[in-house]
């Protein structure tokens, strides 16, 4: 890996920007779907899955848990 | 067969209030941000992409580690109301079926309209058949695995050679250093949305 990085893109900051927001925002906006006509809701579907399923739940936990880390944390040289 | 998950729909109690109400201006922010962001964000011509250091990295992870219990909590408060008025659906339809005299296949009926927790379970077990939902779920479950499949192969090869490429990495550093209150609050509203998904209270007749 090198030091120099090119340029910034604005552009790109933004993107990822946006998709963040957006997934959060497609999850919500269900999720109050699903509130406003007591169907059951987002968690309690997947939690249901994730019975099936542990370690598939276990490894999705995983990879959005190493991403902040990744990205946020970082180790006192 | 119609609207085979709804519950006990008119039945209104406070947390089912507060919850639609929760989830209503949860959205309504969040779409707002997606407006922010795409007329009114304003990157900085320079920024750092190096690993946040010190307080700001500290807490923007407090904050996600924060969100992701919060987002568990939240569940644990909304969930028995919840679970309680689809219980007593369920019992009402129970106490119908037999009078009834329902045969096999409208048992079977029966079943996938009654409460959406137990039609789930019977679903999962394989006690109620229904290919196209499967389907449905299996696909979105693929795209959305291939799409992060996508999105780390971009990621190990900008990094491979990050002076041709910015690695997402740098994007996100980029952002939290310049808006390390904004990457905070996205990061505790993830973390949130995560705690709330795949930490979901236990069913409590387990």
């Amino acid at each position: 890996m090198t030091d120099q990085a090119p340029p910034i893109n604005p552009i790109a900051v933004q993107l990822v920007c946006i998709v963040v927001l957006a997934i959060l925002a497609s999850a919500a906006v269900l999720d109050f779907y699903l509130a406003l006509t007591d169907r059951p809701p987002l968690g309690l579907r997947i939690r249901t899955w994730g019975r099936r399923y542990p370690g598939f739940l276990a490894a999705v936990a995983l990879v959005f848990g190493a991403m902040v880390g990744h990205f946020f944390l970082s180790i006192p040289e | 067969m119609g609207s085979s998950l709804a519950t006990s729909g008119p039945d209104w109690d406070s947390s089912r209030i507060a919850r639609v109400a929760a989830l209503g201006v949860a959205s309504l922010l969040l779409i707002g941000l997606i407006g922010w962001a795409l007329f009114a964000l304003r990157v900085p011509a320079t920024c750092s992409y190096s690993a946040l250091q010190g307080f700001t990295s500290f807490w923007i992870v407090s904050a996600a580690v924060a969100g992701f219990i919060g987002g568990h909590l939240l569940g644990r408060w909304f969930e028995p109301a919840r679970e309680q008025r689809a219980f007593a659906a369920f019992a009402a339809r129970a106490t119908l079926a037999p009078d009834a005299g329902a045969s096999e296949a409208e048992t079977l009926a029966w079943q996938t309209g009654g409460d959406a927790t137990l039609q789930q379970e019977l679903f999962f077990t394989g006690q109620v058949r229904q290919p196209r939902r499967a389907l449905v779920v299996q696909a979105t479950v693929v795209v959305l695995l291939a799409l992060v499949t996508l999105l780390l192969v971009y990621e190990t090869i900008a990094l491979s050679a990050t002076n041709l490429n910015w690695p997402i990495t740098y994007y996100v550093r980029c952002f939290a250093s310049s808006k390390p209150l904004a990457a905070g609050i996205g990061a505790a509203a993830f973390c949130f949305l995560l705690g709330h998904l795949i930490w979901y209270p236990e069913d409590r007749r387990d």
